[in-house]
């Protein structure tokens, strides 16, 4: 990449984690998968390196846009791996070298890996729900009812689309441990975006990911992680659902704080009455 | 009326959750008692209690809407696909069934007239999901504004315990610790329940009503039946 684009090319985190997954998504296709041995896992916005940065010849540093990747000098012995191999891992480099060395910023390889390789159509679908805040900042005109305070019902009208494409897709068989609190935070995301509140809103969406990520997604999709590391991302889902948990309560006394009043149990308060004498009798 | 109130759980629940004529009898009884205490027993079984129930119901809302969301398709409901949600979507077994279904009934009412929009009983199902955690006392200034909590040691009265005929759950505590605040605070005192199964009536061949073993083995006064009786 630093050769195609003459030295002018500044790799980020985000992409530098893209590009090794799509560089190990060419050579599957080549049918080197085995050999590659590339720990990775999902983690909130794609595939991601696992491990330490200098056991792939990187390193890492922070500056005012993110996280640069730079690449360090390496011997020779790095890349004796045989002759076959190395040709295919050069022209799967030069493909994305090519492909890339223009595009600045990270959207559209962080799309193109959605697009093609999103483990799910619910992280896709999770994905498209995202992009409503990053146009939300960016003041995309389609999305300019957001800007208007005063105009609640346009910002569930907008949301509550994508919402129920969530619903629609999310795997309960394959993402069971995460399902409550999936449901819960759809709940609490709706009432926040009848309230208006779109900073909880996105903040609230953030944490939920940042959860799913560690809960489900680095669970069931990785390559290569050692069995040893995945028992433990299974041993912490507990305190990772349980934080979460403390989370939803937070917000949804926010969401609380901030609705109008509707009177839907109010209507049926009798036959209302009787599950809640029900369930505290049961719980006797 | 007695100076002192001790609170059984269901008052709290009456006063905090619920939205009908329950909730009026409970928060008009906190309104106008001068001290209602609530005992630590109560106290923990409440906290339990109220987010089990709010949870609960909560949770059951939300995973109705969401199978509306992903069975029904027409975007417009008629009376007879009002129906069919009733008979496929909402299992009796749910806690939420009755109130659900009384939902339903009305909403079909509703359909004879004027047309029923998907997205409407989706929204109404969300602002449901909501309405369970309010709380029905804040309106009043708060649950904590209405009642003294118990803080200080209450020993255990094993004479009294063994005499009294209540078993069910915790109620054999928090009667010891009513009696127990009664015998502290010395002016009258009253028990106040929202169950009269288990305070109040007499239970199969047990010798008196639980309401005279209560008065006849501690110090409290009286036990008041706070519970709605039907009557408008």
């Amino acid at each position: 990449m630093d050769r195609a684009s003459d030295g002018n090319k500044i790799i980020y985190e985000t992409e530098f984690n893209k590009l090794c997954y799509l560089a190990y998504k060419g050579l599957e296709e080549e049918g080197y998968a085995g050999e590659v041995s590339l720990p990775m896992r999902w983690y909130q916005f794609g595939m991601e390196l696992w491990g330490q940065p200098e056991a792939y010849g990187v390193i890492y540093q922070g500056d005012d846009r993110g996280t640069q990747v730079t690449r360090q000098t390496l011997s020779d012995r790095a890349f004796d791996v045989r002759e076959e191999l190395q040709s295919a891992i050069y022209k799967v480099a030069r493909h994305l070298a090519g492909e890339y060395k223009d595009t600045y910023g990270t959207d559209k390889i962080v799309d193109d890996s959605y697009e093609d390789y999103a483990p799910t159509e619910f992280v896709l679908k999770y994905h498209e729900f995202r992009s409503v805040f990053d146009n939300l900042e960016e003041g995309q005109s389609s999305l300019m009812s957001f800007l208007n305070d005063d105009s609640p019902e346009d910002h569930i009208s907008t949301i509550r689309p994508h919402m129920e494409q969530l619903v629609e897709w999310y795997p309960r068989s394959k993402y069971d441990e995460a399902y409550t609190l999936f449901r819960r935070w759809d709940s609490v995301t709706r009432q926040l975006a009848k309230n208006g509140n779109l900073d909880a809103m996105e903040a609230l969406a953030s944490d939920f990911w940042e959860m799913f990520s560690r809960v489900e997604l680095r669970i069931h999709h990785n390559i290569d992680v050692p069995s040893e590391d995945q028992a433990d991302w299974i041993l912490e889902r507990p305190r990772h659902k349980d934080a979460f948990e403390e989370t939803l309560k937070q917000y949804r006394e926010i969401a609380l704080n901030g609705r109008d009043d509707t009177d839907h149990i109010d209507r049926v308060s009798a036959s209302y009455s009787e599950a809640v004498r029900s369930i505290a009798n049961e719980s006797d | 009326m007695p100076d002192i109130s001790v609170l059984d759980t269901g008052v709290l629940l009456g006063a905090t959750i619920e939205k009908d004529t329950h909730h009026q009898e409970c928060i008009g009884y906190l309104l106008t008692q001068e001290t209602c205490y609530v005992t630590p027993t109560v106290e923990r079984e409440f906290d339990n209690k109220d987010t089990e129930i709010r949870e609960t119901l909560s949770d059951e809302i939300s995973q109705h809407r969401q199978d509306v969301s992903t069975e029904v398709d027409n975007q417009t409901l008629s009376p007879s696909a009002i129906d069919w949600i009733r008979t496929n979507l909402l299992s009796q077994e749910l806690n939420s069934y009755r109130f659900l279904d009384q939902y339903y009934q009305n909403l079909r009412s509703e359909a004879r007239f004027s047309t029923i929009d998907r997205l409407q009983v989706i929204s109404d199902l969300e602002d449901m999901e909501f309405e369970v955690w309010e709380d029905e006392a804040e309106e009043y200034g708060g649950l904590e504004s209405l009642v003294a909590y118990w803080n200080d040691p209450i020993p255990s009265y094993p004479d009294v315990e063994h005499e009294l005929l209540i078993c069910e759950g915790d109620d054999p505590i928090v009667c010891i610790e009513a009696h127990h605040i009664a015998t502290e605070e010395q002016p009258p005192t009253e028990l106040a329940t929202t169950n009269p199964r288990h305070f109040i009536r007499q239970v199969g061949d047990e010798p008196e009503t639980r309401e005279a073993n209560i008065l006849r083995m501690t110090n409290l006064d009286t036990v008041a039946d706070r519970s709605w009786d039907g009557d408008v």
